[in-house]
């Protein structure tokens, strides 16, 4: 009989998974926006990991299967805190999106004026406020900077899916950022 | 209806093009040659690229602090050796309890059948 927990297991551990912490850190910490919760995300995460970690394959990708532990222990113990489904009124934010659109590259050269007034928390706030699978795709590409194919190995889905899901959440980004932009006297 | 459909899909490739992810350079032809003469695949690919470059600049990178990482480290070891002790006193109370004592009488009597 093998003793399960044994000092390679846990030297194995420490050598492939924790690595990987920080990225994982920030990745909760912009899913839910609370930095104790995503301290407490990580912790779940890596435990859980570590007690799964025999079904781990060696020599594929650690921080994907890390990853994907951290969006199940997200939907089960965070999400379940919410009892009403999120909803998203993707036709209003479509059709706000197209009245406030650039039409000209001359508007676009203001637009991007207009972003880099806004602040760090400005923007935080209009990812924070965007449905679960967009904001999830938004923070790999554009904070964490990951490929489309990393992104889909992570999130378990085409990378066709992935392109959409981005091109269309960060339609809604910029309808949230406009907005933003439009309270703040900036548009 | 078509010419609408394909349109949105070259509206979607405005994305993988703004990312640097169209691997094909004749797809990646066409949607420049597009964005340069499409007004809406144009406003579509402007929306992709100010809309990414705001979050890349202005979201700031958050690491996990190193008091947390020794919290986590710490509760993994302490969970280690727990289950170690746990199956250290299983084989323990196999070695010398009652159980562990029928269990090899059981299995004497099967040898001796055998022998």
């Amino acid at each position: 009989m093998t003793i399960k927990y044994d000092g390679d297991l846990y030297a194995d551990f420490e050598r492939e998974a924790v690595p990987h912490m920080d990225a994982l850190y920030n990745f909760a910490l912009r899913m839910t926006g609370d930095s104790d919760e995503a301290s407490d995300l990580v912790q779940d995460t890596y435990m859980r990991a570590f007690r799964f970690f025999d079904k781990f394959e060696k020599g594929t990708n650690c921080k994907a299967w890390l990853f994907r532990i951290m969006k199940n222990t997200y939907i089960n113990n965070y999400r379940k805190k919410t009892k009403e489904p999120e909803r998203y009124d993707y036709e209003e934010v479509e059709n706000y999106y197209e009245n406030v659109k650039p039409s000209s590259t001359e508007d676009a050269h203001l637009e991007k004026e207009i972003f880099d007034n806004l602040l760090d928390d400005q923007i935080a706030t209009a990812i924070s406020s965007l449905p679960e699978d967009f904001r999830t795709v938004v923070i790999l590409a554009d904070i964490e900077g990951y490929t489309y194919e990393e992104i889909a190995d992570f999130i378990d889905c085409p990378v066709g899916t992935v392109r959409s899901r981005l091109h269309r959440a960060r339609k809604m980004l910029y309808a949230k950022l406009y907005d933003y932009a439009g309270s703040k006297g900036y548009v | 209806m078509k010419d609408r459909k394909k349109r949105e899909e070259y509206a979607t490739l405005t994305a993988a093009l703004a990312d640097g992810e169209i691997q094909d350079d004749a797809l990646r032809a066409e949607v420049e040659l597009l964005i340069s003469t499409d007004p809406y695949i144009r406003a579509e690919y402007i929306v992709q690229k100010s809309v990414k470059s705001a979050v890349k600049q202005k979201c700031t990178y958050h690491s996990c602090g190193s008091e947390l990482k020794k919290c986590i480290l710490e509760e993994i070891k302490s969970f280690c050796s727990k289950n170690r002790s746990d199956i250290e006193n299983l084989l323990y109370r196999c070695r010398t309890g009652v159980v562990g004592r029928l269990f090899r009488r059981k299995l004497n009597a099967i040898k001796r059948v055998f022998n």
